[in-house]
């Protein structure tokens, strides 16, 4: 086997596909010929340096905890809407008691403030349209600042 | 060595998802690029499978994850920011972040000047750890061409590592 046999194994000997009797005669070739050995040494260290990039493992797939959350919304959130449901039925009972809407004394409204172009159902439907346009909690708190606002 | 390929895309996209991502993420750096890049390619797969079923799931994959990554490269190129290095796992003795950050951003400068063949057999031979015989198959190419690109592809990423890191770094 001359030289050029020997380099023409480069290939074999980086990809570590040699046997190890031709491992051996690449080797012993390599003290007899500095020029190649540095080449070979070069290229080596480039593979070292490229398998040396690291990769991240399993917990990279891991479901971040924000997003944990975030995929749970419908819990908490069902749960928001079932209190303000609660609440808004209680405020129903309340108006069917009172006869009109109960001011913040606790006093039934007079007469004069009764405002029968604005029945009592649209502010709650204005709220379900916007609630259902915003699922996610900051739509929900959007839909409740909208509730605010139209029921003031 | 091969197992039969699935053809369903949720099991190409069990089998083959950590790789895909694996192959994005050296070339990109980021976590989030690498999930997008990963995202993009069974995306089109799902596409590809409703034409015409890639022979080779695998080698198919590694090739459009690979393009899809130099693409997002050339397009991120000029507004370069600090990579996510909180999911890069640190030991002693490792390089530090930024360093390889550095070595990372030039590899994948110096594959993206690679033609596609000698791209997919430096990836495939380095990171997947394939013989050469099996990249021939793989790619359909000769063997003693598969071994030409390996070469030549090693070279190109040596030579671009010297001029940043100095010659002394690649033992010359």
């Amino acid at each position: 086997m001359n030289a050029d046999d020997i380099k023409g194994m480069l290939a074999e000997y980086l990809g570590d596909e040699l046997s190890p009797e031709d491992r051996r005669r690449f080797e012993e070739y390599l003290d007899t010929d500095r020029e190649f050995a540095a080449e070979v040494a070069s290229l080596r260290c480039t593979l070292d340096d490229m398998r040396s990039l690291k990769v991240p493992g399993e917990g990279a797939f891991a479901v971040p905890p924000r997003a944990a959350e975030r995929r749970s919304w419908p819990v908490p959130v069902l749960r928001y809407a079932a209190v303000i449901l609660l609440a808004f039925a209680a405020g129903f009972l309340a108006r069917g008691w009172s006869g009109g809407e109960v001011g913040s004394s606790g006093a039934p409204p007079a007469i004069a403030d009764f405002r029968p172009e604005q029945p009592p159902a649209g502010w709650q439907m204005r709220f379900a349209t916007a609630y259902v346009k915003n699922t996610s909690k900051s739509g929900l708190a959007r839909s409740l600042v909208s509730l605010a606002q139209a029921t003031r | 060595m091969t197992l039969p390929q699935p053809t369903d895309p949720g099991a190409v996209f069990e089998r083959h998802r950590r790789e895909v991502y694996g192959w994005a993420y050296r070339l990109l750096g980021r976590h989030h690029d690498a999930l997008d890049a990963a995202q993009d390619v069974f995306l089109r797969w799902l596409a590809q499978s409703r034409r015409t079923l890639p022979e080779n799931p695998r080698g198919w994959l590694r090739q459009v994850t690979i393009n899809r990554a130099i693409d997002l490269l050339r397009r991120r190129r000029e507004s370069r920011s600090a990579v996510d290095v909180s999911l890069v796992p640190s030991t002693s003795g490792d390089r530090d972040a930024a360093e390889q950050e550095e070595l990372r951003c030039d590899v994948a400068a110096a594959t993206e000047t690679l033609t596609d063949a000698q791209r997919i057999v430096l990836i495939a031979k380095v990171y997947d750890g394939m013989t050469f015989a099996e990249i021939a198959a793989e790619s359909g190419l000769a063997v003693p061409t598969v071994k030409t690109h390996y070469l030549r592809a090693l070279r190109a990423v040596r030579d671009r590592l010297a001029r940043r890191w100095g010659p002394e770094r690649n033992g010359s």
